[in-house]
């Protein structure tokens, strides 16, 4: 099928189309709307308690004014940006300025206290920009093969998929698997509290209006990550930007040289670029799935696709860490417009509003867009393919504008960003409740922390959890209640398999003697040293 | 603080965490999920269709693989300390317990921070935010009182403003003569 739209002469037609589409975008009313797109998009991504999609549904009303192509085209833009800059401050402040962020500040906030900030606002920079480019391209030229590959997929599928990400996740604890799957179970059962999401009864509420709702993830990430830290910087009397007093050489570094990241970055992890970037594009097209879930997934297979040296890094501070789930997260935005635009099915909450917005222009998306749109879709297309390229030039004056924050003490500093934490647990659902959560989560992950109880896996198990049970439970109802579902679809008998081999060869490898038995007879020692 | 009590304070940092506490907060872990598997026969049964495998099977799952992965990390924890000789009963210091000027910070810290949660809903953020960020800062080591105050201010306000005037999010106004404050603060731009 792949072959087919390629070799169906349609190729040419594509590059016809998306020049015009470039022409579209480099008029100067649209240049115009483009960097107000990209300045909203990163402020929005940046600032813990603002994102990409409150941002976009703040510019609908605005895009009345304005032709569709222009007004979807800015919107389009705020997400793609958005989801990059919320690197920014993960790196900076371990605060992730957009959930896409998390597993970012999982790497990338160790690496700038080991001095290594160039490095992994470069390798951020880098990857988002490879993954973007990556994403749209996919998106530009199979299209329709992906919507055709994601009508296809049905909950077993989507079971199977969330699976292999929960098998995948025991490996963020490298050395600590048993607690590693505590956590995360932990962050499984975290995500049932409230209504159950097929039958609607209530599930542990005890008769609490709150508890009904659920736990929202964004007080728990930013309790996990942000407030935590700062009882950390108050305990050991830290600096949040390392590489000496206030950033020093590293800020310097940080700031000068070329505007491009190096290219052997390339060479480096180009087997994360090449595998997360498809793989990320694709978790984006799953419906329901978007940029989080992608950089969750990007992180943990990251993991396993650098060697195991590297791989015990992980969470120390390896730029590996920071590529893994920047280029997935970026490539899954613009795999979430792969529904959109084919099917008129919203990939994330952010292409919703999107779809809101072509709504309001009058257009409809779905499988004949391309055809009676063309010039839109293209505009879109180009924009985002310039929006990647626009986070690699700007990414230096960015970064020198946020690095301005080094010449503030640390004491006002850390004070900031409790105030950041409380306006960005308080913004999402405007429930007062959800500022408790963010401390209760922020205090017990400090200790949980000192004894190796890694958060991450909790986290991730709150993403996925509730994405995970209702597919569960449709695919065995629609099965009339036969697991054997999960091995009759070939897919989802695949992901299942590997999901299961994921999950058990690093428990047994490594915390048992069996392991190190088969690991010498293996001659994987010597390798691994 | 002496050169000192700041070495023994690194030195208590870089020490290896205690395998007694380790345990403890695996058995709490064990203990919630005891519990919430109790609390979870409540709502057994309920089903959308009779092949519905029902609204317990989800977190009965994860609470089983908690008390599994926490039967065996004490089981690894306890061969650690075996291995180690270490004491898997934690030392009672019969010593008062004094408090590190950072642990004293940090205290002060958790404190305000819950002041400023519990403030929110009476005195509202426009009121509470510069407040907090003065006694926060003050009370975690900045001492330039003029420079304090203009940041506590400008952020405060900065902050205000951005969330409720620009992107529309009403942050808490509080009760009384402070929710007048605050909606006269809003409407002013």
């Amino acid at each position: 099928m792949v072959v087919d739209t390629l070799a169906s002469g349609a190729v040419p037609l594509i590059i016809q189309d998306l020049i015009a589409g470039f022409g579209n975008v480099l008029t100067p009313f649209n240049m115009f709307l483009f960097f107000i797109g990209i300045t909203l998009g990163m402020m929005s991504g940046a600032i813990p308690g603002l994102n990409g999609t409150m941002t976009v549904v703040l510019m609908v009303p605005i895009t009345y004014a304005m032709s569709p192509d222009s007004g979807i085209m800015m919107l389009a833009v705020i997400y793609a940006a958005a989801v990059y800059a919320g690197s920014i401050s993960a790196i900076l402040f371990k605060v992730p300025g957009a959930p896409e962020a998390i597993m970012t500040t999982l790497d990338g906030y160790p690496m700038n206290q080991n001095g290594q900030l160039r490095e992994a606002i470069s390798t951020a920079v880098f990857a988002s920009a490879f993954g973007g480019i990556v994403g749209t391209l996919i998106l530009i030229f199979f299209s329709p093969v992906l919507a055709e590959f994601a009508i296809q997929l049905s909950d077993p599928e989507f079971f199977a998929v969330i699976l292999l990400g929960l098998a995948l996740v025991s490996t963020i604890g490298a050395g600590n698997i048993t607690k590693a799957t505590m956590m995360m179970c932990f962050g499984l059962f975290l995500g049932v509290f409230g209504f159950d999401p097929l039958t609607g009864v209530p599930r542990f509420t005890f008769g609490s209006n709150y508890l009904a709702s659920g736990i929202d993830f964004i007080p728990v990430i930013l309790g996990v990550f942000a407030f935590s830290e700062v009882l950390k910087q108050i305990q050991s009397g830290g600096s949040l930007i390392g590489g000496g007093e206030g950033g020093g050489s590293n800020f310097s570094e940080a700031t000068s040289g070329s505007m491009f990241p190096p290219l052997n970055y390339f060479k480096r992890f180009g087997r994360i670029l090449g595998v997360n970037s498809v793989m990320g594009t694709i978790i984006g097209v799953l419906p329901g799935a978007g940029a989080t879930t992608g950089a969750l997934f990007g992180y943990t297979f990251g993991q396993r696709l650098v060697p195991k040296s590297v791989r015990e890094k992980f969470g120390t501070g390896v730029p590996e860490g920071v590529a893994a789930p920047e280029t997935a997260n970026n490539a899954a935005a613009s795999g979430a417009f792969v529904p959109l635009l084919t099917l008129g099915i919203p990939g994330s909450a952010t292409t919703a509003v999107i779809l809101a917005a072509f709504i309001l222009h009058g257009i409809r998306p779905g499988p004949s867009l391309i055809e009676q749109q063309g010039p839109l879709v293209y505009t879109i297309f180009a924009a985002l393919l310039l929006a990647n390229v626009a986070i690699l030039l700007l990414n230096k004056p960015v970064v020198r504008l946020f690095l301005q924050v080094r010449h503030i003490p640390r004491e006002l500093l850390l004070s900031l960003i409790v105030i950041f934490t409380v306006v960005g647990a308080f913004a999402t659902r405007n429930i007062m409740a959800d500022l408790w959560t963010m401390f209760i989560f922020g205090v017990a992950a400090y200790y949980l922390e000192k004894y190796n109880y890694s958060v991450a896996p909790m986290v991730i198990g709150l993403v996925l959890g509730p994405l995970a049970e209702p597919s569960l439970r449709r695919s065995l109802t629609k099965a009339g209640g036969d697991w054997m579902v999960f091995f009759q679809r070939p897919v989802s008998a695949v992901m299942i398999t590997l999901a299961v081999f994921t999950f058990f060869i690093p428990l047994i490898m490594d915390s048992t003697q069996f392991g190190d038995r088969i690991r010498e007879q293996l001659g994987l020692t010597e390798l691994e040293q | 603080m002496s050169e000192d009590e700041s070495g023994i304070e690194t030195l208590r940092e870089q020490a290896p965490p205690s395998v007694s506490r380790d345990m403890g907060i695996t058995v709490v872990f064990l203990l919630f999920a005891a519990a919430f598997l109790y609390l979870s026969e409540q709502f057994a049964g309920n089903r959308i269709s009779q092949y519905d495998p029902g609204a317990t099977i989800w977190p009965r799952a994860a609470l089983l693989v908690i008390v599994a992965a926490g039967v065996l990390n004490l089981v690894l924890l306890y061969q650690r300390a075996k291995k180690n000789d270490e004491s898997i009963i934690p030392k009672l210091s019969s010593e008062v317990m004094t408090l590190s000027e950072k642990q004293r910070q940090y205290v002060l810290a958790i404190a305000l921070s819950v002041a400023f949660f519990l403030s929110q809903d009476y005195i509202g953020f426009f009121v509470s935010a510069p407040i907090f960020l003065f006694v926060f800062s003050y009370a975690i080591g900045y001492r330039d009182l003029g420079k304090l105050t203009v940041f506590s201010l400008v952020t405060g306000l900065v902050v205000f403003f951005l969330f409720r005037n620009v992107v529309n999010i009403a942050l808490p106004y509080g009760t009384g003569p402070f929710r007048e404050i605050s909606i006269w603060a809003a409407n002013l731009f």
